[in-house]
């Protein structure tokens, strides 16, 4: 009996492809694009809290997106063939870390912050069980922020299995370059990577 | 917002008011330069990244290096402004010529974010996390330990890296605790000691830490380091699982099941009293 997190990796000449079983019914559009306001929604209530510090802010709003991700999902695809060769407690620094760079790199794409504009602009389906929810913020001042959200009905729940930016899959992008770092530096260089990139400091108030 | 109307404003412009804007121009002049860099936190605050940036900009370019820090981070976060990490480092390197620790710590890792296969890059992060970490920079001690105790950019010195994780630890950074939590259970660097793991996992605990929260949970299950509790074990599972760690969540769930209702319930109760007490490192 396949668990529903058993995945079966097919290698081809071509790209790879990614097959999880048991098959689930697609999420219907509406669920898929009610995740994503839901998410977006989220982040307006939640950031523009008074009296309480930015960070803080952006720390409950964090926590709130690392759940509408499936990051175990996604992680597990990054990392490809390394992931079964990585001990469990690299696999468990590995996926908080990515965690992390997730909510980092596509927090400020679902708005929230003073004089920004979120909405949907789009949905469609995609591969045999996705729904992709494309958004748009609008910030006063500067270019909006565009994004693809790829939704998946992954048990009682709707989660984000990927995101595209102008076309570029997030996933894939990290695939070919976190396969990259373990080959040259091993998982313990990945994960330095990932504290790099997730946890520089931010302003001081004096 | 409503503007007078036109006659109205042409009358406001009189000898009186030109000297009192004078005035109020010298004071604004005489203020001191905490308030400017106080006002661009108050935007920053408020999510107005671009009034942010007008308060700090000026500062910043008279040699502040608070302000150079913060219109480093402007740049690197996209906040006010695209995302622009090599105006980051040129601001940063400015504050960390100054001493700024904060600058040094995020110039060593943006260089290493940017590019983790450059040696030279990885070199000059390696320079700036010892700078940092010799000035007791907690954050640049547990990176700096971390990359020692890889063996990245510099040679693998399990012995020192457990000594920078430690100073990291012992200054109350959450994430240097819970390592030492893991080189005290694994005796590396340091001697192989439970209680001592125990410890420093209940420490990160108390931090709200969730891993360290089901590391802890799973000691005090088995009485391992620590006298087992079953009652405070569950406690931990909780707090953990609730955070969405998986393990914890299988944990508890495990542990309920040999547990009387009465203690499950006292367990729930403790969770719910509990308030995560954060240690700030990084105004240290």
């Amino acid at each position: 009996m396949w668990s529903r997190r058993r995945v079966l990796w097919v290698g081809l000449a071509g790209p790879v492809i990614m097959v999880s079983a048991p098959a689930t019914a697609r999420i219907a559009t509406d669920a898929a694009v009610q995740h994503i306001t839901w998410l977006a929604s989220r982040a307006l209530a939640t950031l523009r809290q008074p009296n309480q510090d930015l960070a803080k802010r952006e720390a409950v709003f964090g926590k709130l997106l690392r759940q509408g991700f499936d990051i175990s999902f996604i992680g597990r695809f990054v990392l490809g063939p390394y992931w079964r060769r990585a001990s469990r407690e690299e696999q468990s620094d590995y996926l908080e870390l990515f965690g992390d760079f997730l909510v980092k790199t596509y927090a400020r794409r679902l708005g929230g912050y003073a004089g920004e504009r979120f909405a949907v602009v789009g949905a469609h389906e995609a591969g045999k069980q996705d729904v992709v929810v494309e958004t748009r913020i609008q910030r006063p001042g500067g270019p909006a922020f565009s994004a693809a959200w790829r939704v998946r009905q992954i048990g009682a729940h709707p989660r984000i299995i990927d995101v595209s930016v102008e076309g570029v899959s997030m996933a894939v992008t990290q695939r070919q370059e976190f396969g990259a770092v373990v080959n040259r530096t091993g998982m313990a260089g990945l994960l330095n990577l990932l504290r790099a990139r997730t946890q520089r400091l931010s302003a001081v108030s004096g | 917002m409503a503007y007078p109307p036109f006659p109205t404003a042409r009358r406001l412009v009189s000898g009186a008011a030109l000297a009192a804007a004078a005035m109020l121009l010298g004071l604004a002049l005489a203020a001191p330069a905490r308030a400017d860099l106080a006002a661009g936190w108050q935007a920053y605050q408020a999510g107005e990244f671009a009034a942010a940036m007008r308060e700090w900009r000026p500062l910043a370019e008279a040699g502040d290096a608070r302000a150079q820090f913060n219109l480093g981070v402007l740049y690197d976060e996209g906040r006010g402004v695209a995302i622009d990490r090599s105006e980051a480092l040129k601001w940063w390197r400015k504050a960390a010529a100054q001493g700024h620790r904060r600058a040094q710590h995020n110039i060593a890792l943006l260089l290493i974010a940017e590019d983790s296969a450059d040696p030279a890059r990885t070199a000059e992060a390696v320079e700036w996390l010892k700078r940092a970490a010799a000035a007791g920079f907690a954050r640049s001690q547990y990176t700096l330990g971390k990359m020692v105790e890889a063996g990245l950019g510099l040679a693998a010195d399990p012995v020192r890296a457990a000594q920078l994780i430690a100073a990291a630890a012992r200054a109350g950074f959450f994430r240097a605790q819970y390592n030492m939590g893991k080189l005290a259970r694994d005796g590396r660097g340091v001697p192989q000691d439970e209680a001592q793991a125990a410890a420093w996992f209940a420490k990160a605990a108390q931090q709200g830490y969730a891993k360290a929260q089901s590391h802890y949970g799973s000691r005090l299950a088995t009485g391992t380091g620590v006298a087992r509790d079953p009652v405070q074990a569950l406690k931990w599972m909780i707090l953990a699982a609730a955070q969405g760690h998986g393990e914890a969540a299988e944990n508890r769930a495990a542990l309920a099941r040999t547990m009387s209702p009465e203690s499950v319930a006292e367990a729930e109760r403790l969770a719910d009293a509990f308030r995560a007490v954060v240690i700030d490192v990084d105004s240290q």
